[in-house]
């Protein structure tokens, strides 16, 4: 109940009801009203229609009975016929001759001529008749014409009777039944028999009725003229009524509709025009009201001051939290006006920050550039920090009207942010100094890990005894594996200075994992241990993956797969599912135990202190490729038992890539090019290192020029322009960045390899930028030398 | 005193019983009292008059006229003669001015022995049954002969060339077809429209612009009043030029001529009928004439006001003078009171009349003989020489003209 109580407290539904109940009560009204005025007005209608179909229905009955008594009346001239009559027995079969083919509009009727006496002379039936009494009445002067009713095979026919005059005097009688039409026929198209009913008498006792007329009264008779007969015409009262039922309601039924429709197009209209505008003022109203709350709310729970000023007419509005922000009262000002934004302006912002300020107001007023400046104002006897932000409202014109906006105290978020700046810088510094420290390391270890390395290399080359050749590959291995070392170090710190960055380019891992097979099947054949790459399972084979990162995880995988297996094989198994590669590495090894596993990808750790001895390495290269795994978003699992083998598993998630991209460092040419009449410019400050370049170029019979600086080697590049540059990037007076920014301003096409020991991706990003054609890492690899020269010897020719 | 009583008594018993009770004969008269109203009264008054010179008695017996008014029609006659048959006191029939009823009920009248007088009716069969028992007596023009005197006036008087004979289509006019074709064949081309009772003007007006059409000269018309009527009235319609002279039957005497003969068409249409040879003026009055004419102004005097003659004279002629034969056989017999036997007698004293007996149109000898085939004109009284052409005076009163 207090349900539907409430339901009316809406002035909307409140609204509905009271049009509802208005079309209630005027539906009554008019229903009540209209069909007292419809059910007289029907009434008067409908004893109008029966009165003109009974006339109607005379009419034509009459009309009938006359057209037909008009062409009989011509018949009863006619000189035979009357001859006939007269007694004139000569013209008998001139009557027969006659009447036999007479037709009366049209149709054959039955025709009978009776003399004076009543005694048929002729009859078209060719039957003896007597003339009935009715007919004889005009023989007997007692009737000028005569009509009666005859029925037939359940129909019922007119028969019309005039008199043969001669003289005028009445000599005989012509009598003629209509049997082309029957009275029901005549009656039929012109009576609903359901409503109208018929009836003829007259005083010889004739009673024709077209109904049965105990259910109908009468309501109108006509006399027939020049007849004797009578036709009274009925109607079924109840009929009637029902008909005029049916009329009333359906007027009531279409003034319902109507009203109805009205209602609904009323209702709609009202709706559209004042309901729902109410209905959305009351709701603007009600957001309004929650705005407003939400704004008060807002402003109180911001802690910031809002103002509006008013431009027209410079008026401006502080609100009570922004009066309080700033200290002020209504008291401070003597004329008791409140201050205008200019007046704030001058007696409360710092004078250093006034201009920046108003130059920030003129840049918003005119090109709508948001208005949010940070200045000190005055509150008190001291300054304080505040961010003051603002909208325009501006007329058709354009022209700024108003602006409202907040301001906030931050003068304890600045004290912060200035500390978090400092601590930033501090921990930048620190950072850089880091990176720096990291740079200097890799390149001051790989500087003459490039001249151990490269002589040994160099060495190797030549012709020496067996012991020494011995002694050199010893070197070489040696060299190689501290130059490991120093590059699991130098990962380790890239990664934990997130100073590595993966690359994301197509590699066929198929291809990838059968080169890793290839570098290691030396060792696994010297073990006699079978080193087998399954890729059954993997459907497709170029994904987007970093193919140096993932070699070298397999890679490490692969050779502590090795390393630790000393019967049996290793079998690298590659499959793919959703998006996510797994490459097993199964060894028969030695096994790893389960006190062990747990600190195996920890750094510079290894099962124990016993395998470091006995396998050697460093401990870093689990650690590196866990690490390595997870920045692919991936994991390396292991799974192992004592002396029958582990399985170290790396799973990692990949995009599918259509195509292959060959990695940055292809297969190394092992044997030297042929680049005689190449010229050649070297720029290394290092004297080793020019000495090891040289030796190892030497076999390719290229001119080998040397700038000792940046400065130099831009010098001789622009004077001589060689065929191919290989510049180091940390050199004296110029580095090899400048220097080969100022080459390739001057010759963009003269290729220039960088040679480097920094080779933190950000550096190798860097000399990419710069302009360098590719990168050489120190300490050098000569295959990989021979590779970049192959290349550039081909592309020049 | 005793004996003068019963004397006195027995006198008014007896004197009755000698008389009879005042016992009364009727002639019944079969006429068109309708639009022929004037040869039927012109009729009837002749006969009265002619009945009156005997007090209306005869042999005791009242003699009393009925009016039955056929209205030309035949079946109403023969209604009469059969009416006339069953009436035990019915003596005779006074017959009218239409010849149909009494050639198409010929046989009915004489098989029923009914004596007809016809004072008018100018048919030919009419009195020509052919048997002795012949009931049928006429004095008035006879067809047999009359068309002969039509036929002989419109080649002679009016010297027609191409006459056409207009008949209306009736026994009568079929009688006259014969005896006017018989006399016309061989002397002039001729031809014949024939027209239906109830002929109207239009109609009539068509035939006669037919026969001008044709270069018909003369117009030889046997037809009843109304018809002829309206054939007067439609030559009269039609262009002076063209107009044709009639030569009339005497039909159109038998109803009102002051209704026809107006002065325009009197003066527009050459007009003759036939008519017998006598007439009521002075080519014709004689004493005796004078005489009957006084008796039947006193009779009649509502008949003769504001003219010297009563309409259709022909009929008061022929009707005295065939009164006067009744009467003379009437008083040559017996009557029984057996009608049928008196009817008997009647026709026989008819046939049997010895002495003279004066009439208007002349004396006649010995009126009526029986009737055999070898003496087909047994039964009329007049002949070819009683009948005359006629024509009419300004006050439309006939003026017969003597052969």
């Amino acid at each position: 109940m207090r349900k539907k109580l409430n339901w009316f407290k809406s002035e909307v539904n409140l609204a509905y009801f009271v049009l509802f109940v208005s079309f209630i009560i005027s539906f009554i009204v008019n229903t009540l009203f209209v069909s007292d005025r419809a059910t007289t007005t029907l009434s008067k209608l409908m004893d109008r229609q029966i009165e003109l179909q009974a006339n109607s229905t005379f009419n034509n009955i009459n009309q009938f009975i006359e057209n037909r008594f008009k062409v009989i009346n011509e018949i009863t001239r006619n000189s035979v016929v009357v001859s006939n009559v007269m007694g004139i027995a000569s013209n008998s079969l001139n009557l027969a001759d006659y009447l036999d083919h007479i037709t009366i509009l049209d149709e054959k009727e039955h025709i009978k001529v009776a003399d004076f006496e009543g005694n048929i002379i002729y009859s078209s039936l060719k039957k003896d008749e007597s003339l009935p009494l009715w007919a004889h009445k005009i023989n007997l002067e007692e009737r000028q014409s005569a009509i009666n009713i005859m029925s037939h095979n359940q129909q019922h026919y007119f028969q019309l009777a005039l008199p043969v005059k001669y003289n005028n005097f009445v000599e005989g009688v012509l009598l003629v039944d209509i049997m082309s039409q029957s009275i029901e026929d005549i009656l039929q198209p012109i009576l609903d028999e359901s409503v109208h009913a018929i009836n003829f008498i007259n005083t010889q006792g004739l009673n024709y009725s077209s109904a049965d007329l105990s259910t109908y009264s009468s309501v109108a008779n006509f006399d027939v003229p020049d007849s004797e007969l009578t036709l009274n015409f009925y109607v079924a009262p109840h009929i009637i009524e029902n008909e005029k039922n049916s009329y009333v309601e359906q007027i009531g039924l279409t003034l319902a509709l109507n009203m109805l429709l009205s209602f609904i197009v009323l209702v709609s209209i009202i709706r559209s025009v004042l309901i729902r505008p109410l209905k959305r003022i009351a709701e603007s109203e009600r957001i309004v009201k929650h705005q407003k709350e939400r704004f008060q709310l807002a402003i109180l729970g911001s802690n910031d001051g809002i103002w509006d000023w008013d431009l027209t007419i410079d008026e401006l509005y502080m609100s009570p939290k922004l009066m309080d922000m700033l200290q002020l009262s209504p008291c401070q000002h003597s004329d008791k006006k409140p201050p205008t934004m200019n007046e704030i302006f001058e007696q409360h912002v710092h004078p250093d920050d006034q201009s920046k300020n108003r130059d920030a107001l003129k840049k918003h007023f005119r090109s709508d550039t948001p208005y949010d400046t940070e200045h000190r104002v005055l509150v008190g006897a001291r300054y304080r920090y505040f961010r003051a932000r603002g909208i325009t409202h501006r007329n058709e014109q354009g022209k700024p009207i108003r602006m409202a906006g907040s301001l906030t105290d931050i003068t304890d978020f600045k004290q912060q942010r200035i500390a978090l700046e400092e601590a930033l810088n501090k921990a930048k510094a620190a950072s850089l100094a880091k990176s720096e420290f990291l740079a200097n390391m890799s390149h001051e270890i790989r500087t003459p890990m490039n001249g151990v390395l490269g002589a040994l290399q160099i060495l190797q080359r030549s012709k020496l005894p067996d012991d020494s050749h011995k002694l050199v590959e010893t070197g070489i291995i040696s060299s190689k594996s501290l130059l490991a070392l120093i590059n699991d170090i130098l990962d380790l710190s890239k990664i934990e200075s997130n100073n590595i960055e993966l690359e994301c380019i197509p590699t066929d891992i198929i291809t990838l994992l059968s080169a890793v097979k290839e570098e290691q099947s030396l060792a696994a054949q010297q073990k006699s241990i079978k080193l087998t790459v399954n890729a059954e399972a993997l459907n497709h084979s170029t994904w987007l993956i970093d193919p140096v990162r993932l070699k070298q995880i397999i890679t490490n995988l692969t050779s502590n797969a090795i390393k630790f297996t000393n019967v049996g094989e290793v079998a690298i198994t590659v499959s793919e599912k959703n998006e996510q590669i797994k490459i097993a590495i199964q060894d028969s090894g030695i096994g790893i135990s389960k006190a062990h596993l747990d600190k195996l990808f920890f750094r510079f750790e290894q099962a124990d202190t016993s395998t470091t001895r006995k396998y050697g390495g460093s401990g870093l290269g689990l650690a590196i490729s866990k690490q390595l795994a997870e920045l692919m978003q991936g994991d390396i699992t292991v799974v192992s038992q004592e002396n029958i083998g582990s399985c170290f598993t790396l799973t990692f998630k990949a995009d599918k890539s259509a195509t292959t991209k060959p990695t940055q460092n292809a297969q190394a040419v092992d044997h030297q090019p042929e680049a005689a009449n190449y010229h050649i410019l070297l720029a290394e400050d290092n004297e080793i290192n020019q000495i090891v370049f040289c030796s190892i170029l030497e076999p390719t019979h290229a001119n080998i020029e040397i700038a000792s600086d940046g400065l130099e080697a831009v010098k001789q590049a622009l004077d001589n322009k060689p065929d191919l540059i290989f510049m180091d990037i940390q050199m004296p007076n110029m580095d090899g960045i400048q220097a080969c920014k100022q080459i390739k301003s001057n010759y963009p096409d003269l290729p220039i390899i960088a040679l480097t020991a920094n080779v933190m991706s950000n550096d190798i990003e860097k000399y990419i930028q710069s302009g360098f054609d590719a990168y050489i890492s120190k300490p050098v690899n000569i295959k990989e030398l021979y590779q970049v020269l192959a290349e550039h010897l081909k592309s020049k020719n | 005193m005793k004996y003068n009583n019963a004397f006195i008594a027995l006198l008014l018993i007896l004197i009755p019983c000698h008389y009879g009770v005042s016992k009364t004969l009727y002639i019944y008269h079969d006429a068109d009292y309708s639009v022929n109203i004037d040869s039927a009264n012109a009729m009837k008054m002749g006969f009265l008059t002619a009945l009156s010179e005997v007090d209306n008695k005869v042999h005791g017996y009242n003699i009393k006229l009925i009016e039955k008014n056929h209205r030309g029609n035949i079946n109403r006659s023969l209604s009469t003669f059969k009416h006339f048959k069953k009436n035990a006191n019915a003596l005779f029939i006074l017959g009218g001015l239409h010849s149909p009823p009494y050639i198409v009920n010929r046989e009915y009248i004489n098989k029923n022995k009914i004596p007809l007088l016809v004072p008018w009716a100018a048919g030919g069969p009419i009195t020509r049954y052919p048997d002795s028992k012949n009931w049928v007596f006429r004095l008035s023009i006879d067809d047999t002969v009359a068309g002969n005197r039509l036929a002989e006036h419109a080649l002679s008087k009016l010297h027609c060339k191409s006459p056409r004979l207009f008949l209306e289509q009736t026994p009568w006019g079929e009688s006259n077809y014969k005896t006017m074709s018989a006399y016309l064949n061989n002397k002039v081309p001729f031809d014949v429209s024939w027209f239906g009772w109830n002929t109207k003007q239009n109609t009539a007006e068509v035939e006669i612009k037919k026969a001008i059409n044709h270069n018909v000269d003369c117009l030889i018309l046997v037809a009843s009043y109304t018809e002829s009527v309206h054939f007067l009235n439609a030559m009269l319609a039609i262009s002076p030029e063209l107009r044709l002279p009639i030569i009339s039957h005497w039909g159109l005497t038998g109803g009102d001529l002051d209704k026809v003969l107006t002065p325009e068409l009197k003066k527009g249409v050459d007009l003759s009928v036939i008519q017998s040879c006598f007439a009521f003026n002075d080519d014709w009055i004689t004493p005796f004439s004078e005489k009957v004419l006084k008796r039947a102004k006193t009779l009649f005097p509502a008949a003769f006001t504001n003219k010297d003659m009563l309409n259709a004279p022909a009929g008061f002629i022929h009707a005295y003078d065939l009164g006067r034969i009744a009467i003379r056989a009437l008083q040559n017999i017996k009557l029984s009171g057996d009608i049928k036997k008196d009817r008997l007698a009647f026709k026989n004293a008819l046939e049997n009349i010895q002495h003279p007996i004066q009439g208007l149109i002349k004396q006649y000898e010995k009126p009526f003989s029986i009737w055999t085939q070898s003496k087909p004109d047994a039964h009329e009284a007049l002949n070819l020489a009683d009948f005359c052409m006629a024509t009419f005076d300004d006050k439309n009163q006939i003026k017969v003209l003597k052969n």
